[in-house]
This record gives structure tokens, C-alpha cells and sequence, in this order.
């Protein structure tokens, strides 16, 4: 397992089976109750389609998804997936965040946090590539930022301001990582605090949601439901955790048990350990990340992984925190562990291009091995992004 | 532009992580609290949420005859019931099945299940509400068949409870009696409603996982209160067989005199044990909702009514206990009576001249009753019926039972003492009427009618038994023996001649009277036939009273209701071995076939009876004739009959040809 450590790329392959296989496993105690091996066998199959997805991206060179026509194409496609999706909610009157194409749906607010990732990688990989300055607010940055907010608000209209926090998020995450000013995060982080006060104070409903945050049992059968039962269920594992399938939480009917709350049915069949163990094995996932980031001098190829680490490991801790009670209830998935098959391609298909940057990485480095010290290699390297940014 | 400002990217991502790491130790730290401080409490809190003590439902309880032959049982079944608003796929499963419209396609799935509009169905279906019943206690086969239905095409928001289910097994036979409940199991009606404390399903207490939607998670009872069913079992003093003749007899009746309603009652008149009550019309307790109310009500103890002739025994207890008369007073009748401005008649308008008071009894001689109820007066007539029991209820465990009315000695004019003396200007309800001729017939006791036998509880311990109550003893047994003695009079030679049974020695009644109309006064044309009697006339097995409500056609209690009362009894004399007192008077067989013949042109000749030295008879093949003949027959060969249903006979044990000896019981099955 140490000898992992040493090369990120055996390292994601062990990882991504082995949650899979504890994600089908946690999938099919949580459902098999009342939909017995549907959910698993799809859990599964989501599984292999993802696998196959993630080898697929991962032999490719990741510029090529990089390539503005690509960025773009995929953008508009997301964005008239959102407006489909919103107008058919309208026309149900509710919340709609699916879209059917039997046999399959897609969840086209997933395929927008890995959109985002992607555009925000390309156009801040670029700007740090020439040493240009990166702001929110001005300059090229500010297009990037106007991009994924309207994306956002787009999720927003679902509505699903879980989700649209989210994919802010994450777009944000990769501006700090490229290099804003402290004064830009201050004032963003600064800003969105504000507003999420004032905008909880607006709405009764809302400042119910927060104050059941901090209490859940201060309305247990109304807004604190969900979280009481959480936190019942998680506690009922304990140490070692409750024999498997025989986890009360999925009669307790906690909502979404098999989906954004699994982790609640995962700590309670599998005690403390489990749960820490589980929360390790996403930590080393971060780690083959970090480490194919460390590594990678292609700032796009940098900023690419740093997204999909914040979009897979992130998102993970986040769920984890939230199911727990330490974040507010926002509909974030844990990959690989709660079922959605949109969320695992998403995330398979963000690794395939971690993997990507990684194996374009070894293959630079050969070639320095080769020509050693040649300084051709660096301006090869220069035609690339020259062939690729060929939209400026 | 501060150009040449940068961050180092890869410091920031790494202080990016470090957040992250540190959010992570903080989900590791926060687990721990709950996993490992609060786990034991945790742990408590889910199970109590889960846990609940429900109620289990037990069926109700049984209710069987004298014999234990079943007539009311209880069985489980379910009940379907829908969530309306829960009757859509979940967006998972919407995936699967698109379009599918789940409240249409229940309705139309189900309708055809359960015998339901779809149309109906489909309305239920779209209420706003969490619970809707859909069919309540449902048939095994129907149960099955929608569970089935559900299950196979996963129809959300459709769910069933366990509930019993009322089988009266016997039908229309003693339904008023018996009574009907509701779909709530509640007793509503007769033995139901009476004991309805007694026979409803008691719950059984018992701990169970339950997942939050109140579902009872599989297997997982760890706990039960009382294992035992905690059902009664009400054993009632009525015989099937006797309320099978009976109701029998009933059918017939109004089929034959058109008769708006009709009661009949058969009692031991020395315990007060009710053996057969049938009231007309009648109703199904199975399906009592498509039966019109009025049938649901049991005229025996409901129906108040002038009792006419049949009165005229008790008036004559009076006469004979306070000495006024003896059955061998002479009497002036002169076919009419005026007292104060009204003219009492004879039935026929004749006088009998001097005649002994046995036979004012026997040709129910109008003026001489008045000239008794004249010398007793109001005092005495309005006591001693009270002390006949009449004016308040009888006290028998039935619900709904009448009073009666009677007149308050100080409102009689004279005119009402004359009509109260032959049964007019006093209602009575037939159960009052048979109880106080029953006290004639035991030598003096005025008993509690009762229909309860015994209660007996889940173990077999019996809680509670019906027992012999003595109310008053209203006459001596000198007086009894000679109103009996003038009342066996009536049948063999007076008004009473077609209840005769030949054989046997039956006294008896007949009364006809105006029926009183709703508004008071009485309705035209319309009237009471009824006979009330006993059998046998010196040591009375069975009294019986039979009461029509306005019969079509011929209405005299002499022509409608003794029949009914001789065919009902020779039957029930017959199948329960009650020998005739001597085979004198009985026909002879060839009188009889040549009797029979006559009368209904029967075209099969009747199976003879042979008889065998040494006491022994040869049986013959009853096939195709019908109860009462074969009761004729056997009741000649000196044999008794166990018949079961009715029509005509098809079978029989022994069989034809076998040589039995007397008093031997040939059991025969009517179809």
C-alpha cells in the first residue's frame, strides 16, 4: 500500500475500485429493503460504464478536452441542458433537477461542476502560463467568473442553490489556487457570508433550516427530521458498527439514504472504524492528487487536477460534514459511496483527465530523459499551448 | 497593474488542503462524539423511535347455537387502504417507467379485483389526504388477488391493514336475533350490539420494530403481550334445527298469505329458554346494507300489537284466581253486549245461550269475556296484567325491546274495561304474549325470557350462563291446570282445530284483531292473526306463538296462523322424539294416502311403513316427498327424524329396506 504512495496513478486505479466496491455494498443495504438489487446492479453498472470512461480519458491527452471549441461545445451543451431541465420542471411544477432520456438520466448540474473545472483550468492555466494577473473581477478572469456564475444561476432556477453553491465553490476554489489576491478572496468570501446571512434572515423558512443546523432536535419532525434521523443512525453504529444490512437507518426511513445521506447508513453498519477508515481512503485519494499536481508544470494541467481533487475529495468531506451536521444540509454527494450515476461519470470522467495530465507528465519527462537538458523540450511545450489557446 | 504579483499556485492549493484536511479532522472528531460518547443514547433514541407497542386485532367472537353449531364467525382479512397523496413513482422509478400514471393505472387495474367503478376508484385516488380506505375487510380471494396486483406492478402508496371479517353462516336464519356489525367491527344490531363488549376482538398488546411509516418491520417482534386469542364464544339457547323449521314455516307463510310482517317465537315454557325467534320481513346480516332498515328489526320484542282472543286466557286467570268464576260458571251469551254506548259482538254476531265458561274460552265467546272483565274492573284487570308482565319490558338480552301499553286503571271508562277484557285497548309485543301464556302452561311462573345460554372465554371457562328466573308466580297451579285444561278444549273442539296435531295433545289460542294504525285508532281492514299455544297440553315441552301482520286474503288466527304452528311443531315434535301420547286418532296409512292425494295430487305414491313382528318397522324410501310427510310417517312407525335442510328429501340413513327398531332415529337431507 506504501509502495502506492510512490506512483498516484496505481494509487487512484486501487482507490477508485475499492470505493466503488464499498459504495455498491453500502448502495444495496441501504435499498435492498424496498427496491432489493435494482439500485445496486445500476450502482454497479455506473461503476464500469465510469471505469471505462476514466481509462478512455485518461489514455488521451487532456488538451484536446481542453481545446476552446470543446470548452465551448460542452458549455452551450450544459447550458441548454439546465434550460431543458428548468422549462420541464416548470411544466411540472417542481423541483426538477433530472433529465429523462430513457433508458438513462443525466443530472446536467453535475456535468456543469466538471465543465467549470475544466473552462477555469484552461483560461487560468493560460493567464499563469504568460504570468498575466488573475482577478475575478477584471481582465480575462472576470469572463471565466461571469461564465460559471451564470451557470450557477442556472442551477439556481431549478432550483438547487445547494448544487449552484457548489459549482461556485469550485470555480472558486481553482481562482485561489491560480493565484487571486487575498483582498479578492477576503472580499468574496466576505461578500457571499453577508449574503447568505441576509438572505437566510429573508426567508422564515431558511433561518429554520439554519437554527435546526446547530439543534436539529429543536424540530424534529419538521426541518430537523432528516438531520435527527442522521445523526440517530450514525450513532446507533458506534464503534464496530452494526452487522451488515442490519442498519436501522433505511427503516428509519432517512431520507435519501442510498443517495446523499449513504454515509449515514455507511457509518452506522460500519461503526467509528469504518467511517475513519472510509474518510482515509479519500484523504489518499487527495493525496495521488496533490501529488500528480506537485509534479505536473503545465499550469492547465496543474489547475485540472487541483479542480477535480476539489470536485471528487472535496465534495466528499463536504458530504461527510454534512451528514454529520457540521454543514448545513446542501445536496452534495458522496462519490462512489451514495448512489448517482451522473455524479460517478462525472467524477470518473474528472479523474480519467487527472490521470491524463499525469501520464502527459511521465511521457515530458521521458523526452527530458531523452534529449536531456535540451532546451527544445521547453519550447515544445510552448507549441502546445500555442496549437491549443488557438481561439485567443 | 501589479503585473508582476503571483502567488505561488501550488502553496495555495496546498493551503487549500490544509482546510480541507483540517474540515475532515473535524467530520473524524464530530463522528467520534456521536459514535463513541453518545453512541449508548444514540442507540436508545433510534430504537424508541422504532419501537412501538401496537395493537394487534383479534377476530371477533363466535356466536353458536344451544349445540355449538356456528352461526356468526369472524375471520381475518384485509383491508386496503391508500395514501393518495404518495401514489406516484419516485423519480427513480420514474425513470424506469415513464408516463406511467399511477392513480389511473391502480383504478383501472384494481376495479376489476375488487368489483369497483374505476371511474370511482380513480377519485379516491386523487384526494388530498394521506389515508383513504379503499375496501374494508375484503374477501380472502379478492385480498389476494389485489395484493398480488400491487405487488407486481410496484403501485406506490397502496397498503393493507389486517382486519376480521363477519361470516354469518346461516343467513337470513335468526337474523334479527343474531343481529349484524358494522365494518368497523362494532356490533350494531341483536346478540352483536348486546354483546358486543363480550364478543368484540379484544387487542393483543405487542412490541415490534416499526420503520418510521408505521410499516411493522418483517420478523422483528420480540415481544408479545397475550399470546392467547381472548375470544368469547356466545352460546345462544336458540336450536338451529328448530329456527330452521321456523324460519322455514315463516317463508311459507308469507308466500301463501301475503303478509306484511310477521313473528313467531318458540320458548320452553318452563325455563324461559328462547329456542326459535324468527321475525319477517327478514334480511341477510352478511349483506344487511341492501335490506331495507325495517327488516333489521326484531318484531318478537319490537312490535307492539292488540292481541285480540289470545288475551282471553289471561282475563280468565284473572276470573278463575279471584273466584268470580269456574270453568263450570253459566254464562248468558246473546251473540251481543251493550256497555255504556258501545255494542260488543261476536266474532259471527250468534249467541250460544247458557253456556259453562270453558266454553266461552273454547268459541272464544266475546260477551261472556265482558261480562267477566266487567265484574273484575279496572283495578284488577290493570293489576293482574301487570303482574302477567305485560306493560314493560320482558328483560330478554335482545336490544330494542317495547314496552307495550297499558291503561292506567284510573282512565278506564267502561267501554274500555269491555275491550281490554277481550284483548283490545292493550298492546303487548308477542315475546310478553308467549311469556304470560308460558305462565299458564308452567303452572304459575312468570319467567325471564333469555337467549344467552352461556358466555364461554378463551380457556373454556364459562363466564356468565343464562339460567331459569322466576319473575312473580301470578297463578296458582289449580288455575294454571284449568285455563290449560279449557285451552286443550279450544284446539280439539273449538276455534283452534286446524293446530291440532293428531296425536298429540296441544292447547291453545287464536286471536284476531285490528291492527292499530301508526297515527293511534285502527287501520281499516288491516289485522293481526295470531295463535299462541303449547304442547304437549299437560306437561308442556314447546310453547310457540305465531303472529302475521295483516295477511291478504283469509285473516282469522284460525285459518293463518294455527297452520303454522301445527306444521312447525310436528316437525320439531317428530325430530326431537316427543312420542304421541297414543297412536289413537292417528290416521291409518291407506286414510292417509288417500288424505294426501287429495290434497296435493301428489303423483308419486307415498312410501309405505311395514311393520315386522317384534316391534320392528321395515323403512321405506322417503325420496322426493317433503319434511313434513316424512315426519307424518315416521312419526306413525313410532320413529324419530333428524332432518337436515329443506325441500324435498334425497337421502336418507338407514337406508330403504332396513329394519329398525322403534323409536330408532332415521335421519333424512332435504334439498
Amino acid at each position: 500500500m506504501f509502495a502506492l504512495l510512490n506512483n498516484p496513478k496505481k494509487l487512484i486505479y486501487f482507490l477508485v475500485i475499492l470505493l466503488i466496491s464499498i459504495g455498491a455494498i453500502n448502495v444495496l443495504s441501504a435499498s435492498y429493503l424496498e427496491n432489493g438489487y435494482a439500485y445496486f446492479i445500476r450502482h454497479f453498472a455506473y461503476g464500469i460504464i465510469g471505469f471505462a470512461v476514466m481509462y478512455f480519458i485518461s489514455k488521451k491527452d487532456y488538451h484536446f478536452f481542453l481545446r476552446s471549441n470543446f470548452l465551448q461545445l460542452a458549455y452551450v451543451a450544459v447550458v441548454i441542458l439546465l434550460l431543458l431541465v428548468d422549462a420541464i420542471g416548470a411544466v411540472n411544477k417542481g423541483a426538477q433537477r433530472w433529465l429523462y432520456l430513457d433508458p438513462i438520466s443525466i443530472q446536467p448540474s453535475e456535468l456543469g461542476k466538471l465543465v467549470v473545472i475544466m473552462m477555469s483550468a484552461k483560461l487560468l492555466g493560460n493567464m499563469l502560463q504568460k504570468g498575466e494577473y488573475i482577478s475575478l473581477i477584471s481582465g480575462k478572469g472576470s469572463r471565466g467568473f461571469l461564465a460559471a456564475v451564470i451557470l450557477s444561476a442556472l442551477v439556481y432556477v431549478q432550483p438547487d442553490l445547494g448544487t449552484a453553491a457548489i459549482i461556485f465553490t469550485l470555480m472558486l476554489c481553482v481562482y485561489i489556487v491560480a493565484g487571486i489576491s487575498y483582498k479578492e478572496i477576503f472580499s468574496i468570501v466576505g461578500l457571499g457570508l453577508t449574503g447568505a446571512v441576509l438572505f437566510t434572515l429573508s426567508t422564515p423558512y431558511r433561518l429554520e433550516r439554519i437554527k435546526v443546523w446547530f439543534d436539529p432536535w429543536l424540530d424534529e419532525v419538521g426541518a430537523g427530521y432528516q438531520m435527527v434521523l442522521s445523526l440517530l443512525t450514525i450513532g446507533s453504529g458506534g464503534l464496530v458498527g452494526a452487522d451488515w444490512g442490519q442498519g436501522s437507518g433505511k427503516y428509519l426511513y432517512l431520507p435519501e439514504s442510498h443517495t446523499d445521506f449513504a454515509f449515514a447508513v455507511f457509518c452506522q453498519e460500519n461503526g467509528f472504524i469504518g467511517a475513519a477508515v472510509l474518510m482515509v481512503l479519500f484523504l489518499l485519494l487527495g493525496c495521488a492528487f496533490f501529488k500528480i499536481a506537485a509534479g505536473t508544470k503545465d499550469k492547465r494541467g496543474f489547475l485540472l487536477v487541483t479542480g477535480v481533487s476539489f470536485l471528487v475529495v472535496g465534495q466528499a468531506v463536504a458530504n461527510m460534514a454534512m451528514v454529520c451536521g457540521i454543514f448545513p444540509v446542501i445536496g452534495v454527494p458522496l462519490v462512489f459511496i451514495s448512489y448517482g450515476g451522473t455524479a460517478m461519470l462525472v467524477s470518473m470522467a474528472g479523474i480519467g483527465l487527472a490521470l491524463s495530465v499525469y501520464n502527459e507528465e511521465m511521457k515530458q519527462r521521458q523526452q527530458q530523459d531523452n534529449n536531456s537538458l535540451s532546451p527544445q523540450t521547453r519550447r515544445s511545450d510552448l507549441r502546445v499551448v500555442g496549437r491549443t489557446g488557438g481561439s485567443r | 497593474m501589479k503585473k508582476h504579483y503571483h502567488a505561488n499556485p501550488l502553496g495555495r492549493y496546498a493551503m487549500l488542503c490544509l482546510v480541507l484536511v483540517m474540515l475532515a479532522a473535524l467530520v473524524v472528531g464530530r463522528l467520534g462524539w456521536l459514535q463513541l460518547v453518545k453512541a449508548q443514547e444514540l442507540s436508545q433514541k433510534a430504537a424508541d423511535k422504532m419501537t412501538a407497542s401496537g395493537m394487534q386485532k383479534n377476530p371477533r367472537g363466535k356466536i353458536v347455537d344451544r349445540n355449538g353449531e356456528e352461526l356468526a364467525v369472524s375471520i381475518m382479512t384485509g383491508t386496503l387502504y391508500a395514501d393518495p397523496l404518495a401514489m406516484e413513482d419516485s423519480e427513480e422509478d420514474r425513470k424506469n417507467k415513464p408516463g406511467r400514471d399511477v392513480r389511473k393505472l391502480s383504478a383501472e387495474l384494481l376495479a376489476p379485483v375488487l368489483k369497483m367503478d374505476a371511474a370511482q376508484l380513480y377519485k379516491d385516488f386523487n384526494e388530498q389526504l394521506h389515508f383513504i380506505y379503499i375496501k374494508r375487510a375484503m374477501e380472502p380471494k379478492e385480498y389476494e388477488a389485489a395484493q398480488k396486483i400491487i405487488k407486481d406492478n410496484k403501485l406506490p402508496g397502496l397498503h393493507f391493514l389486517k382486519e376480521s371479517k363477519r361470516y354469518y353462516t346461516k343467513q337470513h336464519a335468526a337474523a334479527q336475533v343474531i343481529g349484524f356489525v358494522g365494518t368497523d367491527d362494532k356490533g350494531l344490531s341483536g346478540i352483536e350490539l348486546q354483546l358486543d363488549s363480550v364478543l368484540q376482538g379484544k387487542e393483543t398488546k405487542y412490541k415490534a420494530f416499526y420503520d418510521l411509516a408505521g410499516k411493522r418491520i418483517l420478523g422483528s417482534e420480540y415481544e408479545k403481550g397475550e399470546q392467547k386469542s381472548n375470544l368469547s364464544t356466545v352460546y345462544l339457547t336458540l336450536d338451529s334445527k328448530m329456527q330452521y323449521v321456523l324460519e322455514d314455516a315463516m317463508d311459507d307463510a308469507i308466500k301463501r298469505t301475503k303478509a306484511k310482517g310477521a313473528a313467531a317465537i318458540i320458548m320452553n315454557p318452563y325455563t324461559g329458554e328462547i329456542l326459535g325467534m324468527a321475525s319477517r320481513p327478514t334480511f341477510d346480516p352478511n349483506t344487511f346494507y341492501k335490506y331495507p332498515p325495517a327488516s333489521w328489526s326484531n318484531k318478537t320484542i319490537s312490535m307492539i300489537y292488540e292481541p285480540g282472543s289470545v288475551f282471553k286466557p289471561i282475563v280468565g286467570c284473572m276470573g278463575l284466581t279471584e273466584g268470580i268464576i269456574t270453568p263450570d260458571t253459566l254464562i248468558q251469551d246473546n251473540g251481543s253486549i251493550k256497555i255504556a254506548d258501545r255494542i260488543i259482538h261476536n266474532w259471527d254476531g250468534e249467541g250460544m245461550g247458557l253456556v259453562p265458561f270453558t266454553e266461552v274460552i273454547k268459541f272464544s265467546i266475546n260477551t261472556g269475556m265482558v261480562q267477566l272483565g266487567m265484574k273484575l274492573g279496572a283495578e284488577r284487570l290493570i293489576e293482574y296484567s301487570k303482574k302477567f308482565g305485560f306493560g314493560k319490558p320482558t328483560g330478554v338480552d335482545l336490544p330494542g325491546e317495547e314496552s307495550g301499553i297499558l291503561y292506567r286503571a284510573e282512565d278506564m271508562y267502561e267501554p274500555d274495561i269491555a275491550t281490554m277484557s277481550i284483548g283490545q285497548g292493550i298492546a303487548v309485543t308477542p315475546l310478553q304474549m308467549l311469556r304470560a301464556i308460558c305462565a299458564i302452561a308452567n303452572g304459575g311462573e312468570l319467567l325471564q325470557p333469555y337467549i344467552v345460554k352461556k358466555i364461554v372465554d378463551a380457556d373454556g371457562n364459562t363466564v356468565k350462563e343464562g339460567e331459569k328466573k322466576i319473575v312473580s308466580h301470578v297463578i296458582t297451579e289449580q288455575v294454571a291446570a284449568q285455563m290449560r285444561g279449557m285451552m286443550e278444549k279450544v284446539v280439539s273442539e273449538g276455534g283452534g282445530k286446524p293446530a291440532a296435531i293428531r296425536g298429540y295433545r296441544i292447547a291453545g289460542k287464536t286471536g284476531t284483531a285490528e291492527k292499530l294504525a301508526e297515527g293511534g285508532g285502527y287501520a281499516a281492514g288491516e289485522y293481526i292473526a295470531s295463535f299462541v299455544g303449547f304442547v304437549p297440553a299437560d306437561k308442556p315441552k314447546y310453547a310457540m306463538l305465531v303472529m302475521l301482520d295483516t295477511p291478504q286474503g283469509a285473516f282469522y288466527g284460525s285459518q293463518v296462523s294455527a297452520p303454522i304452528f301445527r306444521d312447525t311443531l310436528q316437525q320439531i315434535l317428530v325430530a326431537k322424539g316427543i312420542q304421541p301420547f297414543s297412536s289413537e286418532g292417528l290416521p291409518s296409512f291407506t286414510e292417509m294416502n288417500q288424505q294426501q292425494n287429495a290434497l296435493a295430487k301428489a303423483p308419486q305414491k307415498l312410501p309405505e311403513m311395514q311393520f315386522l313382528p317384534g316391534g320392528k318397522v321395515k323403512l321405506p324410501d322417503f325420496s322426493g316427498i317433503d319434511m313434513r310427510k316424512a315426519a307424518e310417517l315416521l312419526q306413525y312407525g313410532k320413529l324419530r327424524l333428524q332432518p337436515y335442510g329443506s325441500g324435498k328429501a334425497y337421502q336418507q340413513k338407514s337406508a330403504a329396506g332396513t329394519e329398525v327398531d322403534e323409536g330408532t332415529v332415521v335421519e333424512i337431507w332435504f334439498k
